[in-house]
Parts: C-alpha cells; sequence; structure tokens
C-alpha cells in the first residue's frame, strides 16, 4: 500500500525513510545517500563549496563567485539540500518532504516555482550553470 | 442537549399513576364492603342481644328480666352498648337507653336527637346508634350498639390502605426510575456508538449485555456494523489490490523508462519524451494515491493524529508554501489572521492538505491577476479556515456537485489535475466534524471549512 498514511506511519513508527511503488530509481538512490551520509554533515560542516558556489550555514550566507546572493529561508534550504548532494538527482516527492516537510502533493507547483527563482538567483546572470532539470525525473546540481 | 423525557421514564411515570390508581380503586372498594358487613354485622348483634332479652321477657318474670337488664348495663360500661326496658303499662323505662318512644324492629339512633346526650357519657365519638326494638307482652326491649366502631375499622382501613400505598408508590417509582436511568443509559451508549460510526469509527459495537428487547435490538445493530465493517473492509481489499496490481507495472515501466531518460547515449529529443512518459506515469500513480487515501478518509480507516493545532499557524505555513506559485501564476495570494489564538483538535498533515488543495484549487482555477485570501478565525464561536478568491466562482447549482469524485467542471477541463482535490477536502473535512460550506464571494468562490464550537470551558487566550 503506498498511501500517505502508510508513509507517514512508517516515519513516524521509526523508519529513517519510506518509498512506495511506483518509485523513481534515482529517488531510492538519493534517499539512501541521504541517509547514509547525515551524520556527517551534522556537526562539523559549516559551510558547503561546489566551485564557486559557496553556503555559509553559520551565517546563512550564500556567495558565487564572492558576490553575495539574497535568498529567501525556503530557497537557501532548497539550495543546501542540493549543495549537500551535489551530483545526485532529486525528485520533486523527496525535495517536498526535505524542504518542506510536505507529505502530500500540493498540486501546484511549489518546487518549480522555487527551483526557477533559486535558478534565477544563483545561475542566471552566470555563465555556469549549476541547477540542471532532468525533465520527467528531476533536478540535480551538477558540480 | 437535554432531550425530552425518554420514553422509559414514561413508561415508569404511567406505570406508577396506574399502580396508584389501582390501589385507590381496591381501597374504596374495601372500605365499602367492610362498612356494608360490618354494619350488616351489627344489626345481627343488636338484633340477638334484644331477641336473647325478649326471650327472657316471654317467660313473663319481670323481676328476670329488670336483673339481666341491669347485668347487661354494669357490663357495658363504656357505652358501647345500650339497653332498654320499656313497660307497657307504666311507660316507664329501665336501662342504660333513654328512648321516649318505642319502637320494633331495626332502627338508627342519632344522638342528641332520638337518644338524649347523658346516655352516652362515657364514649367520646358516639354519633349514631344501630338499635333493635321488639315487643313482649311485658313491653319493649331494646338492644343498641355504638355504630362508631365501624366508622373507626373504615378509617383504620383507610390508614393502612393509604400509608401502604404512598410507600408502595415511592417504591415503584423510584425502582421505575432506576430501571429507566438504566435503560437510557444503555441507550445513550448506542447514540455514541451510532455517532461515532458516523465519523468513521466502524470498528465500534454497543455490545448491550441485557437479556430484553432494548439488548435484541442492540445486539442487531451490531451484527448490523460488522457486516458494514466487513463491507468496507472487502471494498478497501479490492481497490488495495487493483492499485497493488497496477502499481507493479507501472513500477517495472518507470524502472525501464527512468535510465534511458537519464542516459547521454540517447538523444536529448528523446530523453525529454521518456520524460514527458515519466510524468504521466507519475500523474497516474498520483491519481492512485489520491483515490486510495479518498477511500481511506472516508471510510475512516486512516491512522488520525489528534493534536492542538493552531489556525494561524496552519494557515501561515500554507501562506508561506504557496505564496511563490501564486505570484508566478500572477496571482497575490493574501493571509488574514485572528488577533488571538484558535486552537482545533485534529489531524494536522490532514487538514495542512486540505487548505491546501483549497488554495491550490484558487491558484489554478483563477485567471490571473486574481486575489487569493487565506484567512483564519472565530465565527459564531465555531474556528473557521477559509480561502476566498475573486475568480469566476462556481454557479450554486454546481456547488454540491464539485465536492463528488471526478467531478470536474468543464471551465476547468483545460486545468491539470485528478478531480479528487474537493472531495478530498470534504473527506478531511467530515473526519473533523467541520461543515464545508461553499459560497458566493460576489465575485469569486468563497470555501470555509467551520470546525465545531469551541467547549465553553476552553480558553481563548489573547495573543501576548
Amino acid at each position: 500500500m503506498g498511501a500517505v498514511d502508510d508513509r507517514v506511519a512508517g516515519l513516524r513508527g521509526g523508519a529513517d525513510d519510506y518509498i512506495v511503488k511506483p518509485f523513481a530509481f534515482v529517488e531510492l538512490l538519493a534517499r539512501i545517500d541521504t541517509i547514509c551520509r547525515r551524520p556527517a554533515t551534522r556537526d562539523e560542516v559549516l559551510e558547503l563549496v561546489i566551485g564557486d558556489l559557496r553556503l555559509d550555514l553559520l551565517k546563512r550566507e550564500v556567495t558565487r563567485d564572492g558576490e553575495k546572493i539574497d535568498l529567501q529561508p525556503r530557497e537557501f534550504l532548497l539550495l543546501k539540500h542540493f549543495m549537500e548532494r551535489p551530483g545526485r538527482v532529486q525528485t520533486r516527492t523527496v525535495l517536498l518532504e526535505s524542504v518542506w516537510g510536505l507529505h502530500f502533493d500540493p498540486k501546484t507547483s511549489v518546487v518549480e516555482t522555487h527551483i526557477s527563482r533559486l535558478r534565477n538567483k544563483i545561475d542566471k546572470p552566470f555563465d555556469k550553470h549549476y541547477l540542471v532539470t532532468l525533465h520527467g525525473v528531476g533536478y540535480v546540481l551538477q558540480p | 442537549m437535554r432531550r425530552p423525557l425518554s420514553w422509559s421514564m414514561r413508561f415508569a411515570l404511567a406505570l406508577s399513576a396506574v399502580f396508584a390508581i389501582g390501589t385507590l380503586s381496591a381501597g374504596g372498594l374495601s372500605y365499602l364492603f367492610l362498612s356494608r358487613e360490618m354494619t350488616a354485622r351489627l344489626s345481627a348483634d343488636v338484633r340477638s342481644s334484644a331477641e336473647s332479652l325478649a326471650q327472657i321477657a316471654a317467660t313473663g318474670d319481670r323481676t328476670d328480666l329488670r336483673e339481666q337488664i341491669l347485668a347487661q348495663v354494669r357490663s357495658s360500661r363504656d357505652g358501647a352498648s345500650l339497653y332498654a326496658f320499656v313497660d307497657v303499662g307504666s311507660g316507664q323505662v329501665l336501662g342504660s337507653l333513654h328512648v321516649t318512644d318505642p319502637f320494633e324492629g331495626a332502627r338508627r339512633l342519632l344522638v342528641g336527637q332520638d337518644i338524649p346526650e347523658s346516655d352516652v357519657t362515657g364514649t367520646e365519638s358516639a354519633e349514631a346508634y344501630l338499635a333493635y326494638g321488639i315487643r313482649t307482652e311485658l313491653g319493649w326491649v331494646i338492644a343498641a350498639r355504638d355504630e362508631a366502631w365501624v366508622a373507626e375499622s373504615g378509617e383504620i382501613l383507610i390508614q393502612t390502605t393509604a400509608s401502604s400505598l404512598v410507600l408502595a408508590a415511592l417504591l415503584s417509582m423510584g425502582l421505575a426510575v432506576i430501571i429507566a436511568r438504566k435503560n437510557e443509559r444503555r441507550i445513550d451508549r448506542m447514540d455514541q456508538v451510532l455517532d461515532e460510526v458516523g465519523e468513521g469509527r466502524i470498528d465500534r459495537r454497543i455490545a448491550d449485555s441485557g437479556n430484553d428487547d432494548l439488548a435484541a435490538l442492540a445486539a442487531r445493530v451490531d451484527r448490523m456494523l460488522e457486516r458494514l465493517e466487513a463491507g468496507v473492509a472487502s471494498i478497501r481489499q479490492v481497490s488495495t489490490d487493483v492499485a497493488h496490481d497496477l502499481r507493479a507495472p507501472l513500477a517495472r515501466l518507470r524502472m525501464r523508462l527512468e535510465p534511458q531518460a537519464l542516459s547521454s547515449d540517447v538523444p536529448t529529443e528523446t530523453r525529454h519524451e521518456i520524460g514527458s512518459a515519466l510524468m504521466d506515469i507519475d500523474a497516474i500513480s498520483a491519481t492512485f494515491d489520491a483515490i486510495l487515501r479518498l477511500a481511506r478518509l472516508q471510510s475512516g480507516t486512516v491512522e488520525r493524529h489528534n493534536d492542538s493545532i493552531d489556525l494561524s499557524v496552519l494557515a501561515s505555513s500554507v501562506h508561506e508554501i504557496l505564496q511563490a506559485s501564486a505570484e508566478e501564476k500572477g496571482h497575490t495570494l493574501y493571509l488574514d489572521l485572528p488577533t488571538i489564538l484558535i486552537e482545533v483538535q485534529g489531524d494536522e498533515d490532514m487538514l495542512s492538505q486540505a487548505l491546501t488543495n483549497l488554495v491550490a484549487n484558487a491558484i489554478e482555477h483563477c485567471p490571473p491577476p486574481a486575489q487569493v485570501r487565506i484567512r483564519a478565525g472565530l465565527r459564531d464561536a465555531r474556528p473557521f479556515l477559509e480561502v476566498s478568491d475573486n475568480g469566476p466562482g462556481i454557479p450554486e447549482a454546481d456547488r454540491a456537485r464539485v465536492l463528488e469524485r471526478f467531478v470536474r467542471l468543464d471551465a476547468s477541463r483545460s486545468v491539470p489535475g485528478t478531480g479528487l482535490g474537493l472531495s478530498l477536502v470534504a473527506a478531511i473535512a467530515a473526519l473533523h466534524r467541520a461543515e464545508l460550506v461553499l459560497e458566493d464571494n460576489a465575485p469569486g468562490l468563497r470555501v470555509s471549512m467551520v470546525f465545531q464550537p469551541l467547549a465553553p470551558e476552553a480558553t481563548v487566550l489573547t495573543k501576548a
């Protein structure tokens, strides 16, 4: 059974994660990945760096090529999620759960809108584009 | 809510009343029979006294008669019995009864009228005497007896009847009330169970342990609930099976397509096409999810959390999540929050999904630029969550219909969706005993979830 309630029950019951059929293989990988690297990112890392993109977890500041970029709180969380998983495909469902804490489909373009806004801020003024859309699959931050 | 006097209480009172009337009539009849019988005995008694005196008189021995009468008078000093001999020659009256006008046969003598009051000083209550007179050769012999003891016996009977009536009435009323209370509790229990079943807790049973018609009724209701639960379970099983059977091939399809969508060997255009196919697959499974979730919400078989939910926090969070999407579509999303803390009991995830669905509907169905407003508040002591817009609205005739499964109005055919969003909201509202109201916002649509009134003892705290 793949109803939301089972997922919620599974997670509340102590599972680290819960995935239902039919799932995207990349999503399964992304979830396993997330669980495996969780302890490493917990205390020690204070700054995430991918190329010229830097994300300061303490000051909650993002710079690219030394230039400060203003992000909304949700955009910051979204970028942080991607920078913790460079090169890994993130599906819409994973992003909704991890960034917004939603266990259901909000039926409107929540993820798409925020990706587009984030992309406008971190990629648009530059030649190299980090955030890549994989049509029908998800999004990935290419290092 | 105080309901009218229950049938069992009415039955109890009616039974007590019938019992009281019955006892009263029985008492009345006994009194009647008793006094008649006693009067008859009294009459027989005075007659035999008079006759025994007459027998002595018949012997013609005046002295003997005189002595006999005086002996009788002596033995009846209390004045309950009076005797007289009226000499036929002299008209002299001998004895304790001073009649001026001797008579024959039975007669009722009134004190003060037929008998001088001085005759009856020995008794207190004497008012009338039953007398019998016989004419003999020597004169009249008359015996009389006080009627008072007939009346006294009657009084004793009335007192006994009345006190036993009061005692029995109290006992029967008490018993009736106890039985009625017990039945009321049993009926209350049925009420409560049926209410809970109505709210989706279909596993509830009355389980009445009695051994009467009420218990038989309860048992039948329980059996009906049993069948209902089994039916719901089997329907759920069927939809689960169908969904599961379709999920497996969908999963294989997805597994097969996904690597192609990511493979760099595949031309970009083909990858794009495969990606579109994947999105369609995801849309199908989303619809399955929605159908299953709706089925579970409607059958009340979901695990439901019962948290205290601050409506302001809930509304703010939905506003924050959807604001960017609304802006992207060219709408403005407003938020109206109450100045006081309003909490409802319920499942946060569900209510959050319901509100999100309502706002997402407004965002998707209104042509931009529209103003969409989320409001939380208190109306007539009932907490509410409301989403209003100034879009095209829903014609009044269609408002009830849009809550049904898969109903999509022609105007919204072009917008992607499952036609299950509002059904989900309605099911979630029903689980929270909230009313879902669709109204004209002139122009636009206003949808509110109106919760049950806050309990009077619940304190509404002013926000610091």
